[in-house]
């Protein structure tokens, strides 16, 4: 799945949602580009104490994927089920999908 | 000038109310002062407004307390209301100020605090996934190992050191010390992290007095003077930053406050640091200048911080063993420091002149630094 980002057209810089100001240089312009949805593990838990409202997706993985690209970016994400002995720092994912709890991305190798 | 504090734990049959206004009254009473002599008074809280929907409780606890009607109040989180008591007095503006933190929390359900703390975070970067904040340090937990070969068998020597300090404490909220082997068969909290890894929802309330070194008196044998106390500011999303081990908030405060204090982290005899989950304290003790970055848990199994060590850190228990009443805590680790300065804690580090408090705000954006010292 492709993953819609907004570009600084003057540093480069990635960002996940629309942003007036651009932190890293303070350019007001961005490009939005359509990403492959790729990267890596850059960190990961399974949470087993959740917060209210989430009790009935426990156990459930939140990841940081550092996505592939120019300028590499990190998100938090979470981990779709599958290939959990895969699960490590550097490990390749992809995005799955998008819901109302974020971007799931998959371990893909 | 004054201290006072409440232990720290579950009290079902008390008010914040009441145990805000114990904590007052105990430092009123040490300070030796009349309350109406308390020009300002700042009174920190977390919880109250977001959960039990009550605001602005400074001036109630201030009525109970009998304090004059006109001073400034405010509500913060207590290691800012003793900045901003301490920033009082420094500039001149006032010389009698009562700090105070409290916090009622046990009586609220588990997961809506994980919530109410949880929405600290940024919503649509973090919180929404689902992350909580033992999920966030866990994050830096799984780099911290990755990136120094630590495991968390040595990250948990974090707990077992401060629960065996916290057991001599009585205001400690847990008395009994643990072993490796309980804390790696208990539950998770968020892998690696497990629940004993994690500061415990506590309730509490701490208040000290603040005065001018001069006003203080000549007869009073037990001031700690504040060389120090800086408040610095990190990046609000950890993952946009380099260093993902390193709280640049902490670092930011430390030096500026060794500068203020103008001493280096040598100087210091024994440490208060904000040990919110086990992996925070090795990496603050490394970005408060003791240890370089990724000797921290090093250093733990060498015994530099143990209490028997060149460097005693949380000799109190810390937040592991104490509770973490989040509105209240800054000020019990001041209350802790003075103590121990003072030369008449529980668990005393020999000889202790110069101590440092180090206390973080959410995901560690924000961070204040003190550094108190033994006036005689």
């Amino acid at each position: 799945m492709k993953l819609v980002v907004h570009r600084c057209s003057q540093c480069r810089q990635l960002f996940t949602r629309p942003r007036n100001i651009c932190s890293e240089c303070g350019n007001t312009v961005f490009d939005e580009e359509i990403l492959p949805g790729k990267g890596q593990i850059f960190s990961f838990t399974t949470i087993y104490k959740p917060p209210e409202g989430y009790h009935e997706q426990v156990p459930y993985t939140v990841i940081v994927v550092e996505l592939t690209d120019e300028q590499p970016t990190r998100i938090i994400a979470r981990l779709s089920p599958g290939k959990e002995d895969k699960l490590a720092i550097g490990a390749n994912v992809v995005l799955e999908k998008v819901n109302k709890y974020g971007y799931f991305f998959s371990i893909s190798s | 000038m004054g201290i006072g504090s409440t232990p720290f734990g579950v009290f079902k049959d008390s008010s914040l109310m009441e145990i805000a206004t114990c904590a007052c009254n105990e430092a009123l009473n040490d300070a030796g002062i009349e309350r109406e002599q308390i020009q300002a008074f700042y009174l920190g809280n977390y919880l109250y407004g977001h959960l039990p929907s009550q605001e602005t409780i400074a001036p109630m606890v201030a009525d109970n307390l009998g304090l004059k009607k006109e001073i400034e109040q405010a509500c913060f989180s207590a290691s800012i209301a003793f900045r901003h008591g301490w920033l009082l007095v420094a500039s001149g503006l006032c010389d009698y100020v009562l700090v105070a933190g409290v916090e009622k929390m046990t009586d609220l359900p588990n997961d809506r605090i994980l919530a109410t703390i949880a929405s600290s975070m940024e919503w649509e970067q973090h919180g929404k996934t689902g992350l909580t904040f033992a999920g966030y340090f866990a994050f830096i937990a799984q780099r911290y190992m990755h990136g120094f070969g630590a495991d968390m068998d040595s990250i948990h020597k974090v707990c077992i050191k401060n629960r065996k300090n916290g057991a001599k404490n009585p205001r400690s909220r847990f008395r009994s010390e643990i072993t490796l082997e309980r804390i790696k068969n208990s539950g998770l909290a968020a892998s690696p992290l497990r629940v004993f890894d994690c500061s415990a929802n506590t309730d509490g309330a701490a208040a000290a007095v603040l005065v001018p070194a001069e006003a203080a008196g000549k007869t009073r044998n037990e001031l700690v003077e504040i060389l120090a106390c800086s408040q610095a500011s990190g990046r609000s999303s950890l993952w946009a930053v380099e260093d993902e081990t390193t709280m640049s908030a902490t670092m930011y405060a430390a030096r500026a406050a060794y500068s203020m204090a103008g001493i280096a982290p040598r100087d210091i005899d024994v440490v208060e640091l904000y040990d919110c989950f086990s992996i925070n304290e090795i990496v603050s003790s490394e970005d408060l200048g003791f240890f370089k970055k990724g000797t921290g848990a090093l250093a733990l199994e060498q015994g530099i911080t143990e209490m028997d060590g060149s460097l005693p850190v949380n000799p109190s228990g810390g937040l592991i063993s104490k509770g973490h009443p989040v509105g209240a805590t800054g000020l019990g680790q001041i209350y802790e420091m003075v103590k121990q300065l003072r030369g008449q804690h529980e668990n005393q580090v020999a000889g202790a002149r110069t101590g440092l408090v180090h206390h973080q705000g959410a995901t560690s954006e924000v961070s204040t630094v003190t550094i108190l010292r033994r006036r005689y």
